[in-house]
């Protein structure tokens, strides 16, 4: 009867065991992302018209403690949105430095930063270019900036 | 007995697996919205025809058209809503110095071939609630009333592209 009580908890010590070597000698890892200088505003624009963002850069600070990570960019929509109209998320650029013209934003990820290794905080730019003809409204698109561990 | 035994061990590997869990690799992201806000916009253009010109003319002379003519004026592909094309003069005469005559001797028209139609200091629409950034002309044709002094004389044509 004792072993069969006994039988359990030892199996659990050697579970324990087993990942002590990976998990309990080591702090807990966390990767945190914060953006700041948001929501990205351009102001008013005449169509055909090229500009940087009123608040350039927007900051991305990352709190972690995992030896490398990226940072990678993606739009939320291949198009910027006003009711119906829409004119293409391409037409907005990202750059780590203020110097353009500079990477153009699609709804696939980007890689921005490559094998971090500081918590601290990073820049990214971005300019916009109004089609040609677009018609008048206010046109927005989601942003999504993300921090990931580097395996 | 034995059931519970195994219940107990069961609970204890998933309490062991939620603990490693808490230290896999991780990552994280935040959202931004970008806006901006697209003026109504309309760009025009006297791309040729400006100066009118009318060179030589004596007194009296019947309607002659403008040596440059058409005025033509373009619309840039950055306009993005319809509009309308009107012209008016910014004054009542003509002037050379202290000498003038009526704003009412220039006509205009969109056609060459049709009657034109008198300059006054009132927008009217040539070319009303157009949809197409393009090229449109006016012309132009002049009239000398008799007597008139000898003179260089000249009047403001403004033209103007409205938002409809």
């Amino acid at each position: 009867m004792k072993k069969i009580i006994l039988l359990p908890i030892i199996l659990f010590l050697i579970t324990l065991l087993v990942f002590s070597n990976t998990a309990v000698s080591k702090p807990p890892q966390f990767l945190s992302i914060t953006l700041y200088n948001i929501p990205i505003t351009f102001g008013n624009m005449d169509p055909n018209m090229t500009k940087e963002a009123e608040v350039n850069p927007l900051i991305i600070n990352v709190d972690t403690n995992v030896a490398s990570f990226n940072i990678e960019v993606e739009a939320g929509a291949v198009d910027f949105k006003s009711g119906r109209n829409s004119f293409p998320v391409s037409n907005l650029q990202w750059n780590t430095t203020n110097n353009f013209p500079g990477t153009n934003y699609t709804g696939v990820s980007a890689i921005a930063y490559s094998n971090l290794t500081t918590t601290g905080n990073y820049s990214l730019y971005h300019q916009l270019t109004i089609p040609p003809s677009q018609q008048a409204g206010t046109y927005d698109v989601s942003i999504k900036i993300t921090a990931s561990e580097i395996k | 007995m034995v059931k519970r035994e195994v219940l107990v061990l069961g609970c204890m590997l998933i309490i062991s697996a939620l603990a490693v869990s808490v230290f896999a690799a991780s990552s994280d992201f935040d959202t931004a919205t970008a806006s901006v806000i697209i003026n109504q916009f309309i760009s025009v253009t006297l791309t040729s025809g400006s100066p009118i010109d009318f060179g030589n003319m004596d007194p009296g002379q019947s309607l002659k058209n403008a040596t440059n003519n058409p005025l033509n004026i373009t619309i840039g592909s950055e306009t993005n809503v319809d509009f309308t094309i009107s012209t008016k003069a910014n004054s009542t005469t003509f002037k050379s110095g202290s000498n003038t005559f009526a704003v009412g001797n220039l006509n205009w028209n969109d056609d060459s071939f049709a009657t034109k139609t008198n300059y006054t200091t009132s927008d009217v629409a040539v070319y009303s609630t157009q949809t197409s950034p393009r090229e449109y002309s006016i012309y132009h044709e002049l009239a000398i009333p008799t007597p008139q002094k000898a003179g260089d004389y000249n009047v403001g044509v403004i033209i103007t592209a409205a938002a409809v």
